[in-house]
């Protein structure tokens, strides 16, 4: 990672080359990824004409395709404890954007409904919640909205 | 690994914030009661473990944009249900 004066991040992502990055687009995980250790800072960035997302960690190792929970799913609810409120620096909860991890497996899409990726833009702050109180699935197939 | 021998209603104490109850004892299971700091997430191992090799497999996932875009198409083609 390198740091230029204009405030652009250069990422040199193992899988996808180089790219810049506006500072504003960075968000810090206090609380890591589950099974990402030592990876607290990663850059949320939107495509054209898309509907994913992407996560760069700034070392360029890791990369996350990601999806609005809202986009793909219907009556996904869950409650975010204080904590995790607090750690987010939300004040409403209108403040929080949900996201979900997408994952190709045997060249389908599935999203992890159970852990999503919640990040508030405001703060450029996220972290990946584990919803305790309802037993949705970790890889959940993205063909229909008959789920949950 | 320490290994610890405790009744029902004894705990140990891991640091100064954390500490684990034996509630109970029926069979095989044993319920535990645990205290800890808020910040200190508690999980079941399994899910713990499941959740962190779904991370680390789409955490180090190659696949481009345009096939990502040709999987949601297909996908929600063959859905059965209708996206508005």
């Amino acid at each position: 990672m390198t740091k230029c004066e204009d405030a652009m991040i250069v990422i040199e992502s193992q899988q996808y080359g180089k790219l810049e990055v506006q500072k504003e687009q960075v968000y810090l995980f206090e609380k890591t990824i589950i099974g990402i250790p030592d990876h607290h800072e990663y850059a949320l960035v939107g495509v054209d004409q898309s509907a994913f997302f992407t996560l760069h960690s700034l070392d360029g190792s890791i990369c996350f395709h990601l999806v609005l929970a809202s986009n793909v799913v219907k009556d996904y609810e869950f409650t975010i404890d204080e904590e995790t409120v607090k750690q987010l620096e939300a004040s409403s909860p209108e403040q929080i954007v949900v996201f979900l991890i997408v994952n190709v497996v045997d060249n389908r899409l599935h999203v992890n409904l159970k852990a999503p990726i919640l990040m508030v833009p405001d703060k450029q702050k996220g972290c990946q919640y584990i919803i305790s109180e309802k037993d949705y699935p970790i890889r959940l197939p993205l063909h229909s909205e008959e789920n949950s | 690994m320490l290994v610890l021998k405790r009744k029902v209603g004894e705990a140990i104490k891991i640091g100064e914030h954390i500490e684990i109850r034996v509630i109970s004892v029926e069979g095989e299971s044993v319920r535990l009661g645990i205290e800890a700091p808020n910040d200190v997430q508690i999980l079941r191992k399994e899910l713990f473990e499941h959740i962190r090799e779904e991370n680390v497999k789409a955490g180090s996932q190659v696949i481009s944009q345009e096939q990502l875009q040709k999987l949601l198409l297909q996908q929600w083609q063959t859905g059965s249900s209708n996206k508005e």
